[in-house]
């Protein structure tokens, strides 16, 4: 299978001449507000000249704080980039889930970049990349034990507590299911937020991947979350592939959002009401236009859900 | 199986090439996608992920071996050296090292430094945004002091040394209308720089290889010093020159 969800993949050569913000690194963006407008995108290298140049119906960027830990041309089209909209620090390496302590260094440069550019969300994922000396860069599966959501709730109240400031936690997409299971995954991320106060971050297209990998019922799942916890939708596109005879969805990002995700998207809009919403794609990239077009059918989703309600209200 | 030991686990299946045993098999639940499919997707997204963003970062070197060459040397070095943090952007830095003990490339001697100056040029790419010395700065130093000063040198600014034409090989991997550079026709020194947003790469001669390594640990009288005594033609005000306006020194203080 050839696939993968590249996380903090950072092209280096085609550098583009542009003129460097000597501040950008000194300089701190004003406070952040929610974003008006409830659907923004993941800003990912090849679209960066685009999203400056284009005027857009976008309510807001999320980027990978990792990718920004450094200085040039990254910081730079990320400082020019908030000076048009909103953004939202989205971790991919804190490795929440590991037995071992969040590192110190990765909160250091993350709380910079915090301080600098002001998101309105900070969050990472309920998954674990770090074992020993190795950090393998993907979001790997946790068994949904009592002795993980301690692990897991110590490095979110140690990030919490770092950085000053509540954080979103995403639920992952995963391929494999733990036979000791103390509770679902629903049950586990509710009270991983009961426990620390973080927020969740639901990724409607994992869920659906991962109702069809385990077999149980998405919608379930999300009529299971506490509303009261969630601070963001994210979608994205997954893909097919065929292993012994049977389909195993992969969260590979490098696709329009299906069908049946948008239908589950629609249904937790109802569940949850109108909150941030993200349009990730994070291989074989699209032109930006695509993008936005992915962005206007989540709001089109968020405007008849909130129009039914005006009517149902007035009724 | 507590935490620790199913995550040290799932780290050694994903970096080892053989399959894992039973009792780690057991803890996963049965349904009826195989599980080594399943496992695979770690495995493929671990190893592709890091592989793709490592070839990345070596253009050259791909350019030189072809890219399964070069996917092979990756794909030994992240099961030998995976990433020690959760920021990728400096992941690969002694891959140079890993090039020069790879068997299969030993009738290559030059790659471990086209290695080493493509990480050079990450890291310069990378290197964080710190504000570069001026002519005002320099000229406020009272004469009589100058030698005491300490001239530091910006984080993206590096230097390279190598016994092989590494800039005619660079000209050559960027230039698919260029011949083939003599290997043999002696080393370069080469000063890797961002005064903005765009790495330079320079070729810049001994004397100025010499006064810059030097810099590193002596101050400006002792450096100039040491240089002339090995280069009497060392040209001290016009390479000071030529340095300030590639924007390599550090203004002191700020950061």
């Amino acid at each position: 299978m050839e696939n993968q969800l590249n996380l903090s993949l950072l092209p280096c050569p085609a550098m583009m001449a542009t003129r460097i913000n000597h501040g950008s690194t000194l300089n701190k963006f004003p406070p952040a507000a929610l974003p008006e407008q409830p659907v923004g995108i993941g800003l990912r290298y090849p679209h960066y000249k685009d999203v400056l140049e284009t005027e857009l119906e976008l309510g807001w960027l999320e980027v990978h704080p990792e990718n920004y830990f450094g200085g040039g041309t990254h910081r730079h089209f990320l400082s020019e980039a908030r000076k048009k909209y909103q953004v939202s620090l989205h971790g991919v390496g804190l490795s929440l889930g590991s037995t071992e302590p969040v590192s110190g260094a990765h909160l250091q440069n993350f709380k910079e970049l915090i301080d600098i550019f002001q998101p309105f969300n900070v969050s990472d994922h309920a998954s674990w990349s770090a074992s020993g000396n190795a950090h393998l860069n993907d979001l790997l599966p946790l068994p949904y034990t009592h002795e993980t959501l301690d692990a897991l709730c110590r490095n979110i109240t140690r990030t919490q507590e770092f950085l000053g400031r509540k954080i979103l936690v995403e639920n992952p997409s995963t391929y494999v299911a733990f036979a000791e299971n103390d509770m679902t995954e629903y049950e586990f991320m509710n009270r991983a937020a009961e426990m620390t106060g973080c927020g969740l971050l639901l990724d409607i297209n994992n869920i659906y991947v991962q109702a069809h990998n385990h077999g149980y019922d998405a919608w379930d799942y999300i009529g299971n979350i506490n509303p009261h916890h969630v601070g963001e939708m994210h979608l994205a596109g997954h893909s097919e592939h065929n292993a012994a005879g049977k389909t195993i969805l992969i969260d590979t990002h490098n696709h329009p959002v299906r069908g049946e995700v948008w239908g589950l998207y629609e249904f937790a809009v109802r569940r949850f009401g109108v909150i941030p919403t993200l349009i990730e794609w994070d291989q074989d990239f699209p032109t930006l236009e695509t993008l936005v077009a992915e962005a206007d059918k989540a709001r089109a989703i968020i405007r008849n859900v909130a129009k039914e309600r005006l009517l149902h209200a007035a009724e | 199986m507590r935490l620790n030991e199913i995550q040290a686990q799932f780290k050694d299946m994903i970096l080892a090439p053989k399959n894992p045993g039973e009792a780690f098999v057991d803890i996963f639940e049965a349904n009826d996608i195989p599980l080594s499919n399943r496992l695979d997707v770690y495995r493929n997204n671990v190893i592709s992920g890091l592989g793709n963003a490592l070839i990345a970062n070596f253009p050259l070197l791909e350019k030189l071996v072809g890219r399964d060459f070069l996917s092979s040397m990756v794909h030994a070095y992240i099961i030998a050296h995976p990433p020690a943090s959760g920021c990728l952007t400096f992941y690969g830095c002694n891959f140079d090292e890993f090039v020069a003990g790879f068997a299969p490339a030993t009738h290559l001697p030059y790659l471990p430094d086209v290695a080493r100056l493509e990480i050079l040029g990450n890291q310069a790419y990378h290197a964080k945004d710190d504000e570069a010395l001026s002519a005002q700065d320099i000229a406020a130093v009272p004469p009589e002091k100058l030698e005491y000063l300490e001239l530091k040198c910006r984080d993206s600014v590096h230097l390279l040394q190598s016994s092989w034409p590494l800039h005619a090989i660079r000209a050559y991997c960027l230039d698919e209308k260029m011949n083939a550079p003599d290997i043999n026709s002696g080393g370069v020194c080469l000063l890797i720089h961002r005064p903005h947003l765009d790495v330079k790469i320079v070729e810049i001669p001994a004397d100025e290889y010499k006064f810059l390594n030097g810099l590193k640990t002596l101050r400006l009288g002792p450096a100039v010093a040491e240089t002339i005594a090995a280069h009497p033609d060392f040209d001290f005000k016009n390479v000071l020159q030529r340095h300030m306006k590639f924007q390599l020194f550090l203004k002191p203080g700020k950061h």
